[in-house]
């Protein structure tokens, strides 16, 4: 059972190798800085998408590069490193999540408007050509449709759709079974879906 | 603008189709759908939304990325890793040290400069050189000549020794 998880794991990975997602060696994670220059825009991606406050972010996409690297010995190879590094990432995120800080901030965020980089950039980047302000608009809705979700409706969602993750490897990250994925993952497709429906 | 296509479907048909917009699947799953149009419009917007997502915010992690500092702190040399109490702990203990040495070495030179100097004479020696003195003394008064006698002279040399003697013994007192 295993070993078919792993070969399901590493085909796919191989056939996302074609895709442009670089998949490397375990040999990366004796550098540091390739480390970083290999995962952490994708980490800060979907860490961004998770806690809607930069500085929160940027801390997690470090800590979370910086406990791989001192955990490098750990990592088995059983999963991608992509797949290890958002899992070290969503524990972290948990941890946060615990805090007083974070549950406040939380709360601010409910009833104040959305101001991170992150939003500011899907706003203002691109030409003034319609179809990139078609393209920043349709970027903007989805980004609203997840801010709506759950927090596990969220990471089950960005790491489905826009890290393109496969289930096994989002099961293995999350740390639940792939039927329990699969049905965040319904109920959050049907909330972006509708979210998009509207907009359009 | 009804329907057809539960969530479930939408969701795989989804991530079908952004498999697609990558070159990834073929032109099968798009033939399945041929027949909804609706669906069709729907798929096509979500995936198009998605995908500008994906790749705005792709664009803005990797410009944010380029600009975070390494995630390994900065190397300090050793000395400065070391907590403040060790390096005070260091210094005391450099002090004890050097003020030992110093004590230490002034005792040596208080011994070396007592060596040097000489002892003070002893009770004993003194009576010895008294005795050396009254036995050369004796040795001389038996050795005056005729003519010194007759000279009454020594009587006068008598009574110098006893005083260089009494000078001498002051001395020594």
């Amino acid at each position: 059972m295993a070993s078919k998880l792993t070969g399901d794991l590493m085909g796919h990975a191989a056939g996302r190798i074609g895709q442009g997602i670089e998949e490397r060696t375990l040999s990366d994670l004796d550098d540091m800085d390739t480390l970083a220059r290999l995962y952490r825009p994708r980490l800060l991606r979907f860490v961004s998408a998770q806690v809607r406050d930069d500085d929160l972010a940027f801390t997690v996409v470090q800590d979370t590069l910086l406990k791989a690297y001192r955990n490098r010995t750990g990592f088995r190879g059983d999963c991608s490193i992509n797949t290890w590094l958002t899992g070290i990432a969503l524990n972290l995120i948990r941890d946060h999540a615990r805090t007083q800080k974070f549950k406040f901030w939380r709360t601010a965020e409910a009833s104040a408007v959305d101001s991170t980089e992150m939003q500011n950039h899907l706003r203002s980047s691109g030409s003034n050509a319609e179809q990139s302000m078609i393209a920043k608009q349709q970027a903007l809705t989805v980004h609203g449709a997840i801010k709506n979700l759950s927090p596990n409706q969220r990471a089950i969602f960005t790491m489905r759709f826009i890290e393109e993750m496969e289930l096994q490897e989002i099961s293995l990250a999350m740390g639940m079974p792939v039927s329990t994925v699969k049905t965040h993952l319904h109920r959050a497709t049907k909330s972006v879906r509708e979210r998009v429906r509207g907009a359009a | 603008m009804a329907n057809v296509m539960d969530d479930d479907n939408f969701e795989r048909t989804l991530m079908e189709r952004l498999d697609e917009s990558r070159g990834v699947a073929g032109e099968e799953e798009a033939c399945n759908l041929l027949g909804a149009e609706n669906d069709d419009a729907e798929l096509f917007a979500m995936r198009d939304a998605l995908r500008s997502y994906r790749e705005q915010s792709l664009d803005w992690a990797q410009q944010r990325s380029a600009a975070m500092p390494s995630p390994l702190p900065a190397r300090q040399s050793g000395w400065l890793v070391a907590p403040q109490w060790a390096l005070g702990t260091a210094a005391f203990c450099a002090c004890v040290v050097g003020a030992a040495l110093f004590t230490h070495h002034q005792a040596v030179l208080v011994q070396q400069a007592a060596a040097v100097l000489p002892a003070a004479p002893t009770q004993q020696a003194l009576s010895e050189d008294n005795e050396l003195l009254s036995s050369v003394d004796l040795a001389l008064r038996s050795s005056v000549s005729p003519t010194e006698q007759e000279l009454g002279l020594s009587q006068v040399l008598d009574a110098n020794r006893a005083q260089k003697r009494r000078a001498v013994q002051q001395h020594t007192d």
